[in-house]
């Protein structure tokens, strides 16, 4: 069955990366289809959790472990997985993937419009030089086709738009965003950040950027959003649409041009493709609902499907033309698969300012930008890793873990207790051809569609950079003059740093890349995968702006080339 | 504090009348669980509720502001144990209490619930102290954290520590005597 409406182009997922190339379709006049496989999101009314006070909810934003288990035995290993926002997550029961035996990884994923962009946890940075040039420099993984100045003004475009908050700091591998005001350190971190920056000439500790809203422009305040309430709650879903979320900002802009034709509850089966004329003459849809299978046809097809999910729509799009996956004859498809790694570091206690205190819920921490290989060579591993931190006084959790019970015990709790801080390191992680996603050969899902099989594992590079990590860590605790300091080093599953990046990588080789400096498929001109897959590699910082910025250029790029007739 | 608090007042009217033309507030989450507190199951835990109740107030008493019991913590102690428990947990902390009326048997008194005040705090002062691989020192880590969530989680805590829902800014240096309490942070 055939969709008799002719689009200019089909974009595949309504996320961070979907939203964007929406708005931009939409808003330079071109006929779009927005294709999501979860349920359909409206903002304000479909944030089911928001606005609960914690005895609102019978079990105090607890999901019942019961529950847990049966249907997000991975979802629930995500930070943010509450019952007040489990409604944004998927249902593992329903929707199996494969990893290869001995291995872990856990997939956190959205099963909505917006996806996980309504999840995350909107830390928003620049990459550098440092980044695009980090394979070339060391021999692993390929070249980037594009440096910093080939991104610099669609980093600019889009966080005119989206929002981000922070400080100027004039650093030259974390470049300056175009800021709205930042939100403030507190008491002790500007103490430590003292201390630290005296003694350190090559770190800074500065406020976590952030895509919230401080101070709105005309243009936010027209979609509906307005400025950061500090309740931190933001996985909820944010009604002042103070955070970015393609529900809060992109889709709503889109929406507006009335050129977007938005179907959710729809899977992509596969992008089809023309031997003849050598092009994606669209998609194969399943409706989730009632099974029905369905074409639509464009001329430009753009995945935006998340990382993995990309990957797996290009493995499944076979055809006697490329046997092994969509524009796949480089053979690399699915490899130079890569995440974050984290939860390595070291928390203390910070004496002093028992005076001080903060007022409201601050939805970020401090960071400290990489300052490992950067100008010179340090340590013994490649690459390098930022830190993200906080520090804060303990409220009454603390009191589940201490003795005692009665008046005494309980007037203890109405006060905080002192001041702890930590640093918590985001490392690089080695683009390596064996880490990789394929079709599992028998498995399905429920829709028939092969199941991915993730096969992703740390290398020791990874382990020689987390050593310094937590080395650094404690370091710099002493330094900032902390007692009683706990370094923390578990090694991750991979998945969690929920920063998946890789496998349709760019570069300038069609033999050895899928991708070229335009996102766009060497193999098939009209195919553009602007999410995570399109990754070389993974700098060390936070990947959603990047994203954003990419896929902003490569609609630019494509709509030029179809007004010119070229697709 | 004052300047704090007008400010608060503005946020909550501003929230309120975005709750109004919204009706966000009438989207109510369709919490689930599997299996729920059923009247079987309230009728296993009944026998019982004089003992957590007991337990739950002698924890966080009511002082100038509410104890446990009143701020509910026995029916969400209750409503843990009866929907988020499986059967065999459910069981194994039925049993686990029995420590309460052994210790109070020790002291020659008939159980925990009818004991002096002077005893009842014998038995908790003990268990408190007592190392990990003694009996009775699961169970009253177990209750006595259930006890504080569910007391600092609920709406009656919130004179007890500081609750905002919408604070409208942040402020990260502030004299503590400006606040005044600990925040009353989400547990899980």
């Amino acid at each position: 069955m055939t969709e008799d409406v002719q689009f200019d182009v089909i974009i595949v997922g309504s996320g961070m990366s979907g939203g964007w190339a929406a708005k931009e379709f939409c808003e330079k006049g071109m006929k779009t289809l927005v294709l999501e496989r979860g349920r359909d999101v409206e903002a304000g009314v479909d944030y089911v959790g928001e606005n609960k006070a914690p005895w609102d909810m019978e079990f105090r934003d607890r999901v019942d472990p019961k529950l847990m288990k049966n249907d997000y035995p991975i979802q629930s290993e995500c930070y943010a997985f509450r019952e007040s926002d489990r409604n944004f997550f998927i249902n593992d029961r329903e929707n199996p993937y494969s990893v290869e035996d001995g291995k872990k990884f856990s997939w956190i994923r959205g099963d909505q419009v917006g996806g996980k962009s309504i999840l995350w946890a909107r830390h928003s940075y620049r990459w550098s030089d440092l980044d695009f040039g980090a394979n070339a420099k060391d021999g692993y993984g390929t070249d980037w086709p594009i440096r910093y100045a080939d991104v610099k003004p669609w980093y600019e475009y889009v966080e005119k738009f989206v929002g981000i908050s922070g400080s100027e700091e004039g650093i030259p591998q974390l470049p300056d965003s175009i800021f709205q005001p930042a939100i403030e350190l507190n008491s002790v971190e500007l103490d430590a950040k003292a201390k630290l920056e005296a003694l350190h000439d090559d770190r800074k500790l500065i406020i976590g950027r952030i895509a919230h809203l401080t101070k709105p422009t005309e243009e936010q305040l027209k979609l509906g959003r307005g400025s950061c309430q500090f309740r931190n709650q933001c996985q909820r879903g944010c009604s002042f649409g103070a955070y970015f979320s393609a529900v809060s900002a992109t889709l709503p802009a889109a929406s507006n041009t009335g050129n977007m034709t938005l179907v959710s509850d729809t899977v992509v089966e596969r992008v089809l493709y023309d031997p003849g004329t050598k092009k994606a003459t669209g998609v194969r849809t399943i409706n989730r609902k009632t099974g029905e299978k369905k074409d639509f046809t464009a001329k430009v097809v753009f995945l935006c499907a998340s990382t993995i999910a990309s990957n797996q729509i290009l493995l499944n799009s076979t055809s006697e033309t490329f046997q092994n996956g969509f524009a796949n004859s480089s053979g690399v498809l699915g490899k130079y698969f890569m995440d974050h790694h984290h939860q390595v570091g070291a928390r203390g206690q910070y004496p002093g300012f028992m005076d001080k205190y903060y007022f409201g819920r601050r939805p970020t921490g401090f960071y400290m930008p990489r300052f490992r290989n950067v100008n010179t060579k340090d340590g013994d591993f490649l690459r390098g890793y930022g830190f993200q931190g906080e520090a804060a006084r303990p409220s009454w959790p603390r009191g589940m873990d201490q003795k005692g019970y009665g008046a005494d015990f309980k007037h203890s709790l109405r006060e905080p207790g002192g001041w702890y801080m930590y640093f918590g390191g985001f490392g690089e992680m080695l683009p390596r051809a064996e880490n990789t996603i394929t079709l599992h050969p028998n498995k399905t899902d429920s829709y028939g569609i092969p199941q991915v099989h993730l096969n992703m594992s740390w290398s020791d590079n990874e382990r020689r950079m987390r050593k310094d990590i937590q080395k650094t860590a404690i370091e710099m605790l002493e330094q900032a003059g902390c007692q009683d300091i706990q370094p923390f080093n578990k090694e991750p599953t991979p998945g969690l740093a929920i920063h998946e990046m890789g496998g349709a990588r760019m570069g300038r080789d069609p033999k050895t890349s899928v991708l070229n400096a335009h996102n766009q498929c060497h193999d098939v001109d009209n195919v553009f995968v602007t999410d995570g897959a399109a990754f070389a590699s993974t700098a060390c910082q936070n990947p959603s702006l990047t994203f954003m910025a990419l896929t902003a250029r490569a609609v630019d790029y494509a709509a030029t080339q179809m007004q010119q007739g070229k697709l | 504090m004052d300047h704090h608090k007008n400010t608060i007042v503005t946020r909550r009217d501003a929230l309120r009348r975005i709750l109004k033309t919204t009706g966000v507030a009438a989207t109510l989450p369709l919490m689930s669980t599997l299996g729920a507190c059923t009247p079987e199951v309230e009728k296993q835990l009944s026998p019982y509720m004089a003992l957590i109740e007991e337990i739950s107030e002698l924890i966080i008493p009511e002082t100038d502001t509410p104890g446990a019991k009143s701020a509910g913590v026995p029916a969400y102690i209750q409503a843990v144990i009866g929907s988020h428990y499986t059967e065999t947990e459910r069981t194994r902390f039925i049993e686990s209490l029995t420590i309460f009326d052994e210790m109070a048997h020790a002291e020659n008194v008939e159980s925990f619930v009818s004991a002096s005040a002077d005893v009842k705090h014998k038995i908790l002062s003990a268990l408190d102290n007592q190392g990990p691989s003694t009996k009775g020192h699961a169970i009253w880590r177990e209750i006595r954290s259930m006890v504080i969530f569910g007391y600092y989680t609920s709406e009656a805590a919130s004179e007890d520590v500081l609750y905002e829902a919408v604070p409208g800014k942040y402020d990260g240096n502030v004299d503590f005597s400006e606040i005044g309490r600990a925040w009353m942070i989400r547990g899980i």
